[in-house]
């Protein structure tokens, strides 16, 4: 996609996964112009990755049908036409819907009518001692590499952390015949089984389910209820010695017998985390609320926020899964399509109640799994004092009790004081950890906040903002008073 | 601040509205000449302009006639473990303002010479000896300002450093604390605020305004109308990289401040204009402007093309309408006082609130203030 | 689905061409299309830079391209090697690599 003379469009979905390309689709069936932007080469988002560009799945090999699914996914884009940059970074958005791109050939600049934003989830992993070892990696980062680049993340690999995508995980590394040595779960075998009720319907996800269990019980995986990872040390050898305990239902961890686990790699994770960096440097409001990922746009069912044409929808509105994801995309492309004046309401309201219904059954698996992802608030509390929690800036658990106890009030304040979420990843990867540690000291998680949302959306060079100019070619506005 | 403290009315000597750095420089210096104070604010201390600015501590950017005013802050700066506890990093490093037009080059000339008329130690250099100074300066550079005295401090840090030394001081410290109204009549000062959804009142023998681009709003408050401008400033920092400059740089045009702190990031100043106001505080950047502020940088510096942008953000800097702060009483209110809205005030705050707290002690101020009076009624010239 | 015994690579892919790219000038053998930090990841090689303030190794983490960990240099740009696809003859620099070069 080659920038055109006037870049201007209905609708910009940012984000190509499940409710990101329903939503285009639907869209351009009611007549608006759409532009797809992804970052990634191809569309399918995490949950639909697809093979690397020159990769095919052989002849014969069994297809999963997740990878189906994505494959349904991509054609669906081919069949239906949609405009797509693909390989094409967001990184600011104005107040007016104006959005900046960086893509291969450089800078772009588009302006919507409406803007959806259904960038999907990051993956949160609530730090215990050692977690920045090489070698730690997520379980949506292992999901990665099986799914998408076919690689297995070890020869001996531990699983842990909690949600979903522990079996999803487990299970991945057995087709493909690696060693799960084994899945340390923070969940106990009780919270698994209260969410059965969320299966009813849905006869494929239950015998995924069930098959799992199986495969994990046949090939003698040790799995570890209610234990979670104490520490992480590298070995000589090059490998990992991970170190795990009981917990208790929230997370903290217990007394009583240590485990040491040898494996070359650690596939961990503690669920996922709403990616709103837009929504935020948009200065919509937001809330908090622990059961659907945490910090999330306030939206209504039209997935509206309250930024005038911007628009969110799938797990990065709110955790429901990759099914829903897509229910939730043609809903939100239709309320779009309403608000713009291409479809009247009354046009489209039968079909707005059948997805609605549709919807409700399935978020309600999606929905059960966020209830196992949701921070644990117990996790937070057990990290050590010398325990990184800002990768990017070094700011240890005891940095942020200090500033706590010195009287630092909110999470912006926090950053200010000890530089937590000042660096690249702009705390994506430790805002839900270090504002839980400070609502440890000040009270409610809501009121500690979340960090301001700023650009560079993601990080991007001087050179390529500048681009190819000479000294006359700045645009000096007047000089400064003497 | 525990609730406890505030139930009772508390009687102080002297309240500050305003936790920038001018408004807790006053207030830290009153504490420390024996006045009972309290600091109050509508948001965490040196949140504003004076955490999010540049942090540039030099002579070449202030104006000319701020010059004296400038160097003993600076020293102040540079001291700060002394009189503040906690310091801000402040480092000290030579300044050089850049000419890279023929048109920069006169500036340079008239720069320099106009703040050496004032003390500051500026001397204009050739390209060659700007370079032994900082190699990685761009090679079309035709002439540059040089000054000892310069450096930078992380603005950032300030809230920390100065909440410590407030409360070390006992100073009543209120944050997230928005101030309403004041009532003046002879019990003194009635401040009206609220602080975790309760109304409050506070009262004062004397009260000073240090709120910054809100000083307008506060004045008015006490029925003194003085226009206060709203400058909406871009800052750009990058990731840590590689050593590539080791001075503070600006561009004789005035639109380009850069340094690299010792962390390796890169903060990228100038004065570049994004979106915002009073009301709603600074919006967003203005693409146009990031552009250039960004060409100019790399330009200066070639090196930093390559270096990635961490975060763009934005601060309101006010200034009065002839450009030159206002400091000393009140116009018409007894017992009332203001500081602030000065260009490079972050450089200067430190001293122009020991100066403003020394006129409230009853103390000669070491160098004299800047009228309110001269500015009721006058306009903000227009562009 | 069997792995190839020699490499972590899961069978029942064809995958593209085969090609090698260099890290700190040391040829590394991979599969054009694969990321660099999958390729590098599964050959045993994850330590890429060092944290800021206590020189710890860090590497490869989310493989999606938020976390910035397994920043890389390629000729001027500075990215994610999650996002950075293997092709023949890739010049791929470490952060430490690359600040050596211009001491």
């Amino acid at each position: 996609m080659n920038d055109s003379q006037r870049n201007i469009v209905d609708l910009l979905v940012i984000g190509a996964g499940p409710a990101g390309v329903a939503a285009a689709i639907a869209a351009q069936e009611c007549g608006l112009t759409v532009l797809l932007v992804d970052e990634n080469p191809q569309a399918g988002g995490q949950v639909y990755k697809a093979l690397p560009t020159g990769f095919t799945r052989s002849r014969g090999s069994s297809v999963s049908k997740e990878a189906r699914l994505g494959d349904q996914l991509r054609e669906s884009l081919i069949r239906t036409e949609i405009d797509c940059c693909f390989g094409h970074k967001v990184w600011n958005v104005g107040s007016s819907l104006r959005v900046d791109l960086l893509g291969p050939q450089g800078v772009s600049t588009w302006q919507p009518r409406a803007l959806l934003v259904a960038t999907g989830t990051t993956e949160r992993v609530v730090p215990f001692t050692g977690w920045t070892t090489p070698g730690v990696i997520g379980l949506a980062a292992a999901t990665l590499l099986l799914k998408s680049q076919n690689i297995l993340p070890g020869r001996r690999t531990v699983v842990a952390g909690a949600g979903p995508l522990l079996l999803a995980v487990a299970n991945a590394i057995l087709k493909a015949g690696g060693e799960v040595t084994a899945l340390v779960d923070l969940a106990s075998r009780g919270e698994w089984l209260r969410t059965l009720p969320s299966l009813v319907g849905r006869p494929v996800l239950m015998w995924d389910g069930l098959s799992w269990q199986a495969r994990l019980r046949w090939a003698g995986v040790p799995i570890y209820y209610r234990h979670g990872v104490r520490s992480v040390t590298q070995l000589g050898s090059g490998g990992l010695c991970v170190r795990v305990g009981q917990v208790d239902d929230r997370g903290m961890p217990l007394q009583g017998v240590e485990i040491d686990i040898e494996a070359d790699t650690l596939a961990v994770g503690h669920g996922l985390v709403p990616s709103t960096d837009i929504s935020r440097l948009l200065r919509a409001r937001h809330k908090y609320v622990p059961q659907q990922g945490g910090w999330i746009a306030e939206s209504d069912e039209g997935g509206r926020t309250s930024v005038p044409g911007l628009y969110v929808a799938g797990d990065g509105a709110s955790i429901a899964g990759a099914a829903a994801a897509g229910l939730q995309g043609k809903l939100v492309a239709l309320a779009c399509a309403v608000d713009l004046g291409f479809v009247k309401e009354d046009q489209i309201k039968r079909e707005k109640s059948e997805l609605q219904s549709q919807w409700h059954k399935s978020a309600r698996f999606g929905k059960a799994m966020a209830g196992l992802m949701a921070m644990r608030s117990g996790a937070v509390a057990g990290i050590e004092p010398d325990t990184i929690v800002c990768r990017c800036e070094d700011v240890t658990r005891a940095e942020i009790d200090a500033a706590a106890r010195e009287g630092a009030r909110d999470i912006n304040q926090l950053k200010a004081w000890t530089r937590c979420g000042m660096g690249p990843c702009q705390g994506r990867t430790c805002g839900d950890v270090a504002g839980s540690l400070l609502a440890q000291h000040v009270g409610a998680r809501q009121d500690v906040g979340y960090f301001t949302g700023r650009a560079p959306l993601r990080p991007i060079s001087l050179a390529e903002v500048a681009g190819e100019y000479t000294y006359a070619d700045i645009p000096i506005p007047k000089a400064a008073p003497l | 601040m525990k609730t406890s403290e505030l139930s009772s009315t508390g009687f102080y000597d002297a309240i500050v509205i305003g936790g920038g750095v001018m408004g807790c420089s006053t207030a830290l210096h009153l504490a420390q000449g024996g006045m009972r104070v309290a600091l109050i604010d509508r948001g965490p201390l040196c949140r504003e302009a004076s955490g999010v600015n540049a942090g540039t501590l030099t002579m070449h950017m202030t104006r000319a006639a701020l010059i004296p005013y400038a160097m003993r802050s600076w020293q102040m700066w540079m001291d700060a473990e002394k009189w503040l506890g906690k310091g801000v990093l402040a480092t000290h490093v030579p300044g050089l303002t850049l000419a890279f037009t023929e048109t920069e080059c006169e500036l340079v000339e008239l720069r320099a010479k106009a703040r050496r008329e004032y003390g500051a130690p500026i001397e204009v250099i050739s390209p060659q000896r700007a370079r032994e100074i900082e190699p990685g300066l761009h090679p079309g550079l035709l002439k540059a300002g040089y000054c000892e005295i310069d450096g930078f401090a992380s603005a950032y840090l300030t809230g920390r450093a100065f909440h410590h030394a407030l409360l070390g001081a006992n100073v009543t410290v209120l944050e997230n604390a928005p101030v309403h109204a004041i009532d003046t009549g002879d019990a003194g000062h009635r401040i009206q605020f609220t602080v975790a959804g309760q109304r409050q009142i506070m009262t004062a023998r004397r009260v000073v305004l240090a709120g910054g681009v809100w000083i307008e709003n506060m004045l008015a408050w006490l029925g003194v109308n003085i226009p206060i401008k709203v400058l909406i400033n871009q800052l750009i920092v990058t990731e840590r990289i590689r050593p590539v400059m080791r001075s503070v740089l600006s561009v004789a045009n005035g639109l380009l401040s850069l340094k690299q702190f010792a962390n390796g990031t890169v903060l990228i100043g100038g004065g570049w204009q994004g979106d915002g106001d009073r009301e709603h505080g600074g919006r967003e950047a203005r693409p146009q402007n990031l552009i250039g502020n960004m060409r100019l940088a790399s330009y200066a510096v070639p090196a930093l093309a390559e270096a990635r942008i961490a975060r763009i953000w934005l601060g309101l800097e006010a200034e009065t309408a002839d450009a030159m702060p206002i400091i000393g009483d009140v116009p018409g209110i007894p017992d009332a006082f203001v500081v602030g809205s000065a260009h490079s005030g972050y450089t200067s705050g430190p001293f122009m609130g020991r100066i403003i707290a020394q006129h409230i002690l009853g103390l000669t101020p070491d160098l004299p203030l800047f009228d309110p009076a001269r500015l009721v009624g006058l306009p903000i010239p227009s562009v | 689905m069997i792995v190839d015994a020699n490499t972590l690579r899961v069978d029942g892919i064809d995958r593209g061409s085969p090609v090698s790219f260099t890290l700190n000038g040391r040829v590394v053998q991979a599969y054009a299309g694969e990321s660099v930090a999958a390729a590098l990841f599964s050959q045993g090689v994850r330590t890429l830079r060092h944290s800021p303030s206590t020189n710890l190794p860090r590497g490869m983490f989310c493989l999606m391209g938020s976390c910035q960990e397994c920043l890389v240099w390629v000729e001027s740009r500075k990215q994610p090697s999650c996002q950075l696809p293997v092709s023949q003859g890739l010049t791929v620099e470490t952060l430490d690599y690359r600040e050596a070069q211009h001491e």
